[in-house]
Order: structure tokens, then sequence, then C-alpha cells
């Protein structure tokens, strides 16, 4: 069992000039698990998320998924073979409605789609595919909204209907509970877990670690672009690495503390 | 009559530019300062085919509207590379080069420009002034149609997204710069399209005719009426259109209203005048609504 796992990168390297902002990381994200990458700002999260999708070429290594080799393709081809993603600053095309937001997303990228219109009959079928994904993230009520309209935690759900529309195997979520309130944030986590009951792998960038160890079967701490930690939520997040890539070193409170 | 047919085909020429534009800028948002290069080179094309091959208008036509797409795809794959500002400073630059090679080339007539060509015709029928601003409109009425159908399609939905956010676009699975160039294709194949109707209709054509100045002017059309809003840049392209025209009787203040105009314009319709989120689009949908409400309640 060479490749149980869904997504593998192996000694990924990333720099930019000077400056190395990913260095030697390697990790494997197994089919149906919630994994979390956690780390301080600056740790390089985004950078690695960029690597996987492709918006960055790195600088060493490979990043495999499903056994084949994607770093180097361009964004939208590892888009359309299963990686979908959500930005941490949310991105929604917001002269277009909620619905046409999703349905760009969801329309194939042949050539005798491109220049059909919506109404006809082949582009129907994206029609009830783009409705599905929006019932799914609870924002059917605001199919015609235009996606301007729409406030913070809508649009977080608006880029993940986004995602799911493409049917990816693997969920890339950078963030996506950043500058939500309490209630949003229970919901949207809430609606993780049911992806994941649903067979959708979900690899998840967050910040706050108490988010990351309540949702994530499996963690993987990042400091100054290295990989520090990996493994169970609980166990990771006590590690004393990971406790002084976040608090700094112990020994700075002196002996009384 | 006459008058008014001569009118109405420069109108139509321009409005064809105004919308061919429209679909790299307002709908693509790919800024493109040298549109006129490619009404140009449709022109040119077009022109030298007829006075030199002996070749009709129609052929000439759809042949001056394959170079013009050909050069567009061209700019198209640069502009792949390069980005906003950078890009509107490599078609400025497209625009003089073209303007320069026309105007030194004796191939193309130099600065004489090319003299001598043909008006279209059918059978034995010569077209008129009449049958020439048909023929203007009737292209628009085709222009549009594609352009209604274009933003229905994905393919509209694909250019916007690509407007709006690139990043977004191509994590959507949309092949950034596939669409990027198609609309390059698009757009500068229709200003072929323009530039051999315009060659046939005024019969001799120089490298002036081709300025930046026009480039300008189409810009202007597209901004005035609203990026990306069809109604919009067609009654962009139809008030620049005519405003020499109009304002032929200030003749010498003609450039200083034409410019205070559109300063005015963007002080209070930044969107364009039919742009989405302009008042007065707002205000003329709600008229609509109103009226409608009341045939309904009868």
């Amino acid at each position: 069992m060479l490749d149980e796992a869904i997504l593998h990168l192996d000694n990924i390297t990333m720099k930019f000039g000077g400056l190395t902002a990913l260095e030697n990381v390697s990790f494997r994200v197994k089919p149906g698990q919630i994994c979390g990458l956690i780390g301080p700002n600056g740790a390089g999260k985004t950078t690695l998320f960029n690597v996987i999708c492709g918006v960055y070429r790195p600088t060493g290594g490979t990043v495999r998924f499903k056994g084949e080799t994607v770093s180097g393709l361009p964004v939208h081809r590892i888009a359309r073979r299963g990686i979908a993603r959500t930005f941490q600053v949310v991105k929604p095309i917001p002269r277009l409605t909620v619905l046409e937001n999703v349905l760009i997303a969801g329309a194939s990228d042949l050539l005798a789609g491109t220049w059909l219109p919506f109404t006809t009959r082949g582009q129907r079928e994206v029609r009830d595919r783009a409705m599905a994904a929006l019932v799914r993230v609870g924002l059917a009520g605001e199919a015609h909204l235009p996606a301007g309209q729409l406030n913070l935690g809508y649009l977080r759900r608006l880029e993940l209907a986004r995602a799911l529309i493409m049917n990816p195997s693997l969920l890339l979520l950078d963030e996506p509970v950043a500058g939500l309130g309490y209630d949003a944030v229970e919901d949207f986590l809430a609606l993780v877990k049911e992806l994941r009951r649903d067979g959708l792998t979900v690899l998840l960038v967050e910040h706050n670690t108490g988010v990351a160890e309540a949702l994530c079967d499996y963690m993987l701490v990042l400091d100054h672009g290295r990989l520090i930690a990996d493994g169970e939520p609980g166990r990771v997040l006590t590690d004393p690495a990971v406790v002084e890539a976040y608090l700094g070193k112990d020994d700075s409170l002196g002996p009384s503390a | 009559m006459n008058y008014w047919a001569v009118l109405a085909t420069t109108v139509g020429i321009w409005v064809l530019l105004a919308l061919s534009l429209n679909i790299i800028t307002g709908e693509a948002g790919q800024p493109n300062i040298g549109h006129a290069a490619f009404f140009g080179i449709g022109a040119y094309t077009s022109a030298v085919l007829n006075t030199r091959y002996g070749v009709d208008f129609w052929p000439a036509l759809i042949i001056a509207v394959l170079v013009g797409a050909l050069v567009g795809a061209l700019l198209g794959l640069i502009s792949m590379r390069l980005r906003n500002d950078f890009l509107a400073i490599t078609t400025i630059g497209l625009n003089f080069v073209t303007v320069a090679v026309f105007q030194t080339v004796p191939y193309f007539g130099g600065a004489m420009g090319i003299g001598g060509i043909r008006p279209p015709r059918i059978g034995g029928f010569t077209f008129g002034p009449l049958e020439l601003a048909l023929l203007s409109w009737v292209a628009v009425l085709l222009v549009v149609l594609l352009n209604y159908h274009l933003q229905r399609a994905w393919f509209g939905y694909a250019l916007r997204a690509i407007r709006d956010d690139e990043a977004a676009a191509a994590a959507m699975g949309i092949d950034v710069r596939r669409y990027k160039v198609l609309a390059f294709v698009i757009g500068t194949g229709i200003a072929g399209l323009a530039g051999s109707i315009y060659a046939h209709f005024m019969t001799f054509i120089s490298a002036s005719d081709f300025g930046f100045n026009i480039s300008v002017t189409i810009l202007a059309m597209v901004v005035l009426g609203g990026r990306g809003s069809i109604p919009g840049v067609l009654l962009g392209g139809i008030v620049l259109g005519m405003a020499p025209e109009v304002f032929r009787f200030i003749s010498d203040y003609r450039l200083l209203v034409f410019g205070a105009i559109l300063v005015l314009v963007m002080r209070f319709f930044p969107s364009g005048l039919l742009g989405q989120g302009s008042r007065l689009r707002e205000w003329l949908v709600g008229v609509f609504r109103r009226e409608g409400a009341g045939v309904h309640v009868r």
C-alpha cells in the first residue's frame, strides 16, 4: 500500500528570492480525513496551500494527488482534477448572482459547453447541480441575490458551494471561519463535519487551535516554513515544540513560573 | 438623404468598434488603448486586397476579420505575461507601430494612403450611401446579437470572473489564458470587420485614420456608456459618434466640449451612463417596472 494517501507532499521547498517560505515539508493526507494545518502567523500555511493548488511551482519537491504528480500543472488543471479550494480573503464575483457564481465553477470547460447559454438543455443540468450545491450549504434562499450583497458568513458558504459543485476529492479550506461570529462558526463546523461524513477529504488551514482541535482527525504544525509536529490533535497541541512556537520559550518565564 | 446615410454609416462603424472593444475591456477587463490598430489592420487588409489583387469586398471582408483576429491572438498571447498598466502601454505601442508601418511602407501606399477602393457590390449592383448605411447597421445588429449570446453563455461568465478576480477564476477551473486570448480574438476580429466596411465606404484611407486619438475615442465610448453593458456601449457609440456633427456649430471648441462631457459623466456616472449601478439605469428600470405593473393591474 504505497499510496493509500490521497495527497502526498514530498520534500516541498519554496523559496522567494533569498527567503525560504517552506523547507522540506513532507506529509500525507489520508482519504476521509479532516486534516488541520496550523501554525503561527507567517509560518507558511497559505504558501503551502498555494503550492498544492498550483499558484506557485515549488522550488523543490513534488506534490502527488491520487498517485499522480500535480506540481507544475496550472491552477485550473489541478482544480479540474479534483482539488477545490476556498480563500482566506473571500473572492466572490460581486456583480453576478449567488447562483451564477456557482454556475461558473460547475460548467464544463469543453468547447461546446462554452458557447451555450445556461438556458439550453445541456446546461440546465449544470443549473440543477448549482442549486443542489447551494441547498447543501444553506444558501438556496439567497440564490438570486447579487453576491456583493452577502455578509461574510454567507460569502464563506458561497465559496464552499463553488468548491462543492466541482465534485472535488480534496477540499482545501483556508481559514474558513476567520472573522465569523460564534454562531456562524458553529454552523460552519457542523457543515464541514457533514461533508466529511459524505466521504470528502478536507485539508484546513486554521489559526485558532481550538477550532482545529474540535474539527480535525489529524494535525500538522508549521513554524518558519518547517513541519515541526504532526499527529493526533490532543498529542500535537501539548507537544513542547508546538507550545514553544505559539507561546515562546518556557525559560523566559523564569524558574518560579 | 445622402447626408443622413453617410452619418448613419459613420456612427454604425463607431458602434461596431465600441462593441468590439467592450468584449476585451468591458467583459474580460483587459485594458486596450490601441484598439484603432485593429481597425486599421482590417481596413488596410481589405484595401490592399481590393486595389492590388482585385479581390471583391465580400471575400476581402472575411479575410480582414481573420487578419484582425490573428493579430489580436498574438496580442492576447502577449497579454498573458503582462498585467494592467503594462498591457495598456503595450497596446498603445502597438497602435503607434501599426500607424508607422502604414505610413512608411510603400506597399501600404506610404503617406499617400490607399485610394480607389471599390464600394461593395452584389452582382452588377454597386452599393450607394443608403446600402452602405444598411450594411453597417446589419453588422451592428449581428454583433449585438453575438454579444448577447456570449454574455449569456458560460464564456461570458468566465470573462466576468477573470475581470473581477483571476485567482478565483483559475480556482474555479477556468483556463484564464485561453479565455483572455479568445476575448482578444473575438474583439479584434470585429474591429477588422469595422475596418473593412470603413475602407470600402470611404474608398480612400490613410494611416492617420487609425491613430491613437481614435483608440482613445473608442475607449471613451465604452467608458461613457458603461463597461460591460451592451445597451450602454451602443448609446456611448451613438452619442460620441454623432458628437462631431452635433457640435459642428462651435467648431473650434468641439474638443473642449467633448472633454467636458467626459469629465462630467465620470464625475456623476462613474460606472458609465448605463453601467451596472448607474443612477440613470436604475431610474429607467424603475420607470419600466412601474408602467409594466400598471398595465398588469388594469
